[in-house]
């Protein structure tokens, strides 16, 4: 029972990672019918802008936990406006000059990006895991063998706090009706008078800021970033939100929860050297038997 | 209200519009008929703007455009769909006011306001396609093709909807292949080949002429 409850905590805390990044997937495919391979990338493009910042103001362990919120607040702040714009140069860059290609075209132009991002990040920081200091308060809360710590308990929140937001926007802001118009027609959206390019790099920019956030967080969580850290965590994010129904935005939530507990759970019961076998066993087990993921179904589309 | 000179447009290297020139005044239903490839679409698109033009001017004031198809956003509720009608008017008091006359108007839309669009059927998707498009209080409404894939019914109630909006004073460019049925409402018409204007006059005059009974009526 405890090693269930503990490998629960853990699922859950890399699981909202895992979701912060699947927002992205999701929403850019959502309004441009586009997988953005190089969104992997721009996680880990977050990590390193967070630590950069950091390293910039001069963090010094064992500060206050005030003053270690603060930090935690600036590295976010700047890594999110920091990756938010690389998200936005991606698209201008990458995938508008080739917007009524065929998508193979975009699919491949992405993974260049992704390349592209890699190998800057290892010439700019080198190939070694880079160390990120100790921000939040080594604390732990123990209940008998469960331990939950400080760090685990602030990824949760943020990500909670962020996903609420996100959910609010999209749904009950004039701004997220928008963004739901022209996912769904972009003609259509133009004649009542929305700027579809607008909404396009505000869609970007919201989905990489997300994965700046997710990015922060996991540099934090494990203590150390390496510039190929983007290629595995995008690629189970890219499955969680194929499994929540890709283009379905509460269904990456849930889908990236998900990929997360299997992998704690499998983890702990299995073998956790298999660790990063089971979203991909998830990925084609979806794909067999249900591809249009859990929240995938469409309400009618007539014309 | 509406105006085009000599208007050129095409896509690509394909010239659909070889100089048309119409006219719209304040109050009127003016309709374009034309079969299939005339570049009843392409005129439209052309005022709205989504098209660049090639050659001639345009003058507009205040025009809505109700596309072919009606377009509704299926996954958005009607309600949603009504208020990025209005995405542009900045007034809010007045967006409110005309939101609830479009209401009053269309009751029907009333009942289903937190319905997904989508599940509406044919003739009410035609509707909140209208009322969408009078959310942005245009001076005028361009509606292509309105009948399109309507049971005939359906298509005579949505007729009747166009005559009262017209009689509280909105100007209407219709554009229909249902050419007997566009000639009754409009008070004038157009008829469009091939990118040119073939034929102009009051509706009435056109609906008796011996040339467009043959070509767009049937007779």
């Amino acid at each position: 029972m405890e090693l269930f409850v503990q490998q629960l905590i853990n699922g859950l805390t890399i699981g909202t990672i895992y979701a912060l990044i699947a927002l992205g997937y999701t929403m850019v495919y959502g309004i441009i019918q586009l997988i953005n391979f190089a969104h992997g990338e721009v996680f880990m493009v977050g990590a390193y802008i967070g630590l950069t910042a950091i390293t910039f103001f001069g963090f010094v362990s064992g500060s206050t936990l005030p003053m270690a919120m603060l930090y935690l607040a600036v590295m976010l702040l700047i890594s999110m406006a920091g990756s938010g714009l690389l998200g936005i140069v991606i698209d201008q860059i990458a995938y508008r000059p080739i917007r009524n290609s065929p998508r193979l075209v975009a699919l491949i132009s992405a993974i260049g990006v992704s390349f592209v991002l890699q190998n800057a990040v290892m010439l700019i920081y080198g190939p070694q895991d880079q160390g990120v200091p100790q921000i939040v308060p080594d604390i732990h809360f123990i209940f008998g063998d469960v331990t939950i710590t400080l760090m685990q308990i602030m990824i949760l929140a943020v990500s909670l706090v962020l996903m609420v937001f996100l959910n609010f926007l999209v749904q009950h802001t004039q701004l997220g009706r928008a963004m739901r118009a022209t996912s769904q027609d972009h003609k259509m959206a133009r004649l009542v008078g929305i700027n579809v390019n607008w909404i396009i790099s505000l869609t970007f920019f919201i989905g990489s800021a997300m994965a700046a956030v997710g990015g922060v967080l996991f540099g934090l969580y494990y203590h150390t970033v390496n510039f190929h850290d983007g290629y595995l965590a995008g690629l189970k994010a890219f499955t969680a939100a194929v499994l929540g129904g890709i283009g379905n935005i509460p269904g990456a939530m849930v889908g990236g929860v998900l990929i997360g507990l299997a992998e704690g759970l499998g983890a702990g019961y299995i073998s956790s050297e298999w660790k990063n076998v089971f979203a991909f066993v998830i990925l084609v087990l979806i794909l067999l038997f249900k591809p249009t993921g859990l929240f995938g179904e469409r309400v009618a589309d007539r014309a | 209200m509406l105006k085009l000179e000599n208007v050129k447009a095409g896509y690509g290297s394909i010239e659909v519009l070889h100089g048309i020139s119409l006219e719209v005044s304040e109050g009127e239903i003016v309709t374009v008929i034309g079969a299939n490839g005339a570049g009843k679409t392409t005129t439209l698109s052309a005022i709205s703007g989504l098209i660049p033009l090639r050659g001639g001017k345009i003058v507009t004031l205040g025009i809505c455009q109700v596309p072919e198809g009606r377009r509704i956003f299926s996954r958005l509720t009607v309600h949603e769909n009504l208020k990025l009608g209005a995405f542009r008017v900045r007034d809010k008091k007045k967006c409110a006011q005309t939101y609830e006359t479009l209401l009053d108007f269309f009751p029907i839309l009333r009942e289903r306001l937190n319905q997904p669009a989508g599940l509406l059927s044919g003739g009410e998707q035609q509707m909140l396609a209208i009322a969408r498009g009078l959310m942005s209080q245009p001076k005028m409404l361009l509606l292509d093709e309105p009948s399109l894939g309507l049971a005939p019914k359906l298509v005579a109630s949505i007729f009747d909807y166009l005559v009262k909006i017209n009689r509280s004073g909105m100007t209407i460019l219709l554009v229909e292949q249902n050419a007997r049925l566009a000639l009754e409402v409009a008070s004038r018409a157009y008829v469009i080949e091939t990118g040119n204007i073939l034929m102009k006059g009051p509706a009435q005059e056109l609906l008796h002429s011996d040339k467009v009974k043959k070509a767009y009526l049937g007779e």
